[in-house]
């Protein structure tokens, strides 16, 4: 195997995983997600209950496999609208510059020095918690690191011939953003994307860890934790698993963004 | 000179519009600060009286213009929910975040700058790829889950410090290291793993450039290359990163507090959100803006410091 | 006895490869070449030829991919079988290089006087003081103006020409016996080049060091050298002292290299061009790697590899056509 490939199959091989089990989870869990069990609290992992119960008895094995739809779903329509929006900023910037980029480029650098938890408190702290709110505030705060890499991806191909042979011939601006020079900055975009789906998931986890994030009883992973946190001395199994899940998932995203600018590198 | 002057007047610029936009916001938003303090089952007499005290009833250019006054005069506000000056509140948790996000910074610094010089040494070699491949994994963990891990293994199996809470450095210094130890190490991990990234990345393009051969060639050792020449270059494009580091110092704590009912300024804001505080945020949001702009302004100076050429020619 | 005739260094079927996942890609194919004390021997070839890759092998200054066999046999031991220290002791104080573009070569955060000092701190006991005035001298000898206050400047302060005299003190600071040169004008505009060019033969004729003289650019070499070797696709194609050279060329490559020099008289006209492209290091022929690029091949030049044949008691050329035709 080509040893510059490795970090792309890690990362295939870990989504995929968790996919499946995401998939799986859409039509079949061991246990009711929801469903109180008072005889089997904090039960350890056992053949029964392969990751144990929770504190109402619960199956962690299912609701970590129905918390895999929330992360991948806040991750999902997050970087989409991260990333559409970050490439239609970045795109207009690099490709009219002037003032415009001058005031955009301030503001997108001046919003990556906060700390982007903080942009997402503060939209769910006005606009309210939920499963909605979270994933806008997660997109909006990706939108810099989006129209960051677009920007510098226009910049440098505005000055190429072929955009300035597409001048000449009267092709419209519209179309030499979106149909000559965006399919040629495209693979920093998706490494971007695979990031910021790793930083989704993180921030979700975060955010409902925190209890501004999504709310009871849909299953979330951060939730779960920070559940598990009141009954570590009596349960602390339920504190592994989520953390396990989110690690796992975080690291492929992250594993596939290097392993996509790996062989963007060699060529 | 006139290039920070730029970056300061934008980073002062982006923390007006910050502000701006939070104020606003909070205008629109469904709710009423004044009904949420009182509760449900308030009067209505009662309403009123606290609605007009808080200014609520006041047209809003009146109040925008009453806030801006007061931003600009070190005033940030009464706290709805405390009736205690925004400014003393957030003074009152300032030791405990800032001695946080300092002992965080000394971890980070101390060991992930050293790893990413060992890791980068050995290159594509069996402890070069060890200590990425562990870094990796460091980046993907949620600094709340290690801070519970952390709880779990030294406080509750160990018990070598007590779980949460915090004892003053006035109180009993060592006591205090003790309670925020755990949480320190929990806000640098992933740092940590991200600084030993750039540090191995940047030294490695470093290694590639005609000087290290040249200082090769008269007859330094790796290690001197390394150490003398390598790592002041290397540290030019770390320095960048410093100012994310610090962004993530803050975004960790504000999440790390919680986990360890730390009294910090991060657990203040946390709280002003869920009670809907709309001038205790903004305070908070203006001191963090506030300490950002600093540290970013810090990092210039350490830049010319560091790198001659700069002082010849204006970065972009 | 005469020293000039002495050898200094002595390259023996020297072989570089360098390991890929697929296969070892030979960059120099059996080169043998000697520089003999005092002397100034050039290695021309266009880049890719592998002389770059010649010269750090000499240095032991190549990466940890690469594989090197042969024997490089320098007063009396052989470089390549030294161990890591010892190739140390050895390097910037008895053969040391100067590389093509000082921007790049020198630390730009060190003051450049610090890093000729620090050429003399590995290799010698002098304290502060001596060290000091040990590259004040150096710096003075190189031509460099005002050097005290010289010594405090970084390099990106300093001219091209003024950065190349400071990467050549670092050379000679130690007064080593051979002096690598890599390409150390092709950075710099057509005076200061003269300039260097000039400050070179001087080191050589005051000093007792050699010069390996590295270029693309055969009308530099034959301004410093004595002899020439030509290389082409990692092997010698030919060797002789640089006027015989110019005046009865051997190779059809060199004659190309000699045709392709601006002249005063063709100003104005096209300048030639060996048609075609260097051959990758990854392709492979069985033949003559000139063949495909060249106005006189013909069918044997296809299939066979020619020996170095002598046409002359100090020219070989690697031609089946050598000394005959051509």
């Amino acid at each position: 195997m080509n040893k510059s490939r490795i970090n792309l199959w890690i990362g295939i091989v870990l989504i995929s995983v968790l996919m499946l089990m995401m998939v799986v989870s859409l039509f079949y869990t061991p246990f009711s997600v929801t469903e109180i069990n008072r005889l089997e609290r904090f039960e350890p992992p056992s053949a029964r209950h392969l990751l144990g119960t929770d504190n109402f008895g619960r199956d962690v094995l299912s609701r970590i496999m129905k918390g895999s739809q929330t992360a991948f779903f806040v991750g999902l329509v997050a970087v989409s609208i991260g990333s559409i929006l970050g490439v239609l900023i970045g795109a207009i910037s690099g490709y009219f510059g002037g003032i415009v980029d001058e005031i955009i480029m301030r503001i997108v650098d001046s919003m990556m020095a906060f700390p982007s938890i903080l942009l997402a408190l503060m939209f769910v702290s006005v606009f309210g918690v939920g499963l909605r709110n979270t994933i806008i505030a997660i997109g909006i705060m990706s939108i810099p690191s989006f129209a960051r890499i677009t920007r510098s991806g226009f910049v440098q191909h505005k000055e190429l011939d072929y955009v300035k042979n597409a001048k000449i011939k009267g092709v419209s601006n519209l179309r030499i953003m979106f149909r000559h020079i965006l399919p040629n900055v495209l693979s920093p975009i998706v490494v971007a994307a695979s990031m910021g789906f790793a930083n989704a998931v993180l921030a979700e986890a975060a955010l409902s860890y925190l209890g501004l994030g999504i709310q009871p009883p849909n299953p979330s992973w951060g939730k779960m934790l920070s559940e598990s946190q009141v009954f570590i001395t009596v349960g602390p199994w339920y504190a592994i698993a989520p953390g396990v899940f989110i690690t796992l998932l975080v690291l492929g995203f992250n594993f596939l963004g290097d392993g996509i600018r790996d062989i963007r590198e060699k060529r | 000179m006139f290039v920070y002057l730029k970056k300061l007047f934008a980073m002062f610029l982006t923390v007006l519009l910050v502000l701006l936009i939070t104020f606003v916001t909070f205008e629109i938003i469904p709710g009423n600060p004044a009904l949420s303090r009182l509760g449900v089952d308030a009067q209505e007499s009662q309403y009123e009286a606290l609605a007009a005290e808080l200014g609520l009833n006041d047209p809003l250019e009146i109040r925008l213009s009453r806030w801006l006054k007061g931003l600009f005069t070190g005033d940030l506000g009464i706290s709805m929910r405390y009736s205690v000056p925004v400014s003393e509140l957030i003074l009152d948790r300032l030791p405990v975040t800032i001695s946080l996000a300092v002992m965080a910074l000394v971890l980070i610094v101390l060991i992930g700058i050293p790893l990413g010089i060992v890791s980068a040494k050995y290159g594509e070699r069996l402890p070069g790829i060890l200590i990425t491949l562990i870094s990796q994994i460091g980046m993907a963990i949620p600094s709340f889950w290690s801070g519970i891990i952390l709880i779990y293994i030294f406080g509750i199996v160990l018990r070598w410090v007590s779980p949460g809470g915090f004892v003053p450095w006035s109180q009993d210094a060592y006591g205090a290291f003790k309670s925020l130890i755990l949480p320190a190490v929990a806000i640098a991990l992933p740092s940590i793993a991200s600084i030993i990234r750039y540090t191995r990345n940047s030294i490695m393009d470093q290694m590639k450039n005609d000087y290290v051969q040249l200082a090769l060639s008269k007859g330094l050792n790796l290690n001197s290359v390394l150490l003398r020449h390598v790592l002041k270059n290397a540290l030019i494009p770390i320095i960048t990163v410093l100012g994310m580091i610090a962004a993530n110092i803050l975004g960790g704590s504000i999440v790390i507090e919680q986990v360890f009912t730390l009294p910090g300024v991060g657990r203040l804001l946390i709280n002003a959100i869920t009670t809907r505080d709309l001038p205790l945020v903004q305070g908070m949001v203006l001191y963090i803006a506030f300490i950002i702009v600093v540290i970013n302004f810090f990092i210039d100076i350490i830049y010319t410091v560091i790198d001659p050429r700069i002082r010849l020619v204006q970065r972009g | 006895m005469n020293c000039e005739n002495e050898s200094l260094i002595e390259i023996k079927d020297l072989k570089i490869g360098f390991k890929t996942p697929e296969k070892i890609l030979h960059a120099v194919k059996g080169i043998s070449l000697e520089v003999r004390k005092r002397e100034i021997v050039g290695i021309v070839g266009e880049s890719g030829c592998g002389k770059t890759v010649t010269a750090l092998s000499i240095m032991r200054l190549l990466p940890d991919n690469t594989i090197v066999t042969g024997n490089i046999n320098f007063s009396g031991i052989n470089l390549l079988s030294l161990k890591e220290d010892e190739t140390r002791e050895i390097r910037g104080r008895d053969i040391s290089m100067v590389f093509q573009d000082s921007l790049s070569s020198l630390n730009p955060l060190m003051k450049v006087g610090r890093q000729i000092d620090e050429n003399l701190m590995i290799h010698t006991s002098l304290d502060n003081r001596d060290r000091l005035s040990e590259v004040l001298d150096i710096m003075d000898k190189v031509g460099l103006p005002d050097p005290e206050q010289t010594y405090e400047k970084y390099p990106h302060e300093l001219s091209g020409g003024m950065r190349q005299r400071i990467a050549i003190s670092i050379a000679i600071v130690c007064n080593p016996d051979l002096i690598i040169a890599d390409e150390p004008t092709t950075a710099l505009d057509v005076t200061v080049q003269a300039q260097i060019l000039e400050l070179l033969r001087k080191i050589n004729r005051e000093s007792n060091s050699s010069i390996v003289f590295i270029s693309h650019n055969l009308g530099v070499i034959r301004e410093v050298c004595s002899k020439v070797y030509v290389m082409y696709a990692g092997h010698i194609v030919e060797r002789a002292p640089a006027e015989t050279l110019f005046t009865n060329p051997g190779h059809p490559y060199t004659m190309g290299l000699i045709k392709a020099l601006p002249k005063l008289e063709s100003k104005g006209k096209e300048l030639f061009d060996i048609r075609g492209r260097v051959p990758s290091i990854a392709d492979l022929t069985q033949g003559c790697p000139f063949e495909p690029r060249c106005d006189y091949s013909f069918e044997r030049c296809k299939k066979e590899f020619p020996d170095l044949k002598k046409i002359d008691s100090d020219h070989e050329v690697r031609c089946f056509l050598a000394g005959g035709i051509l």
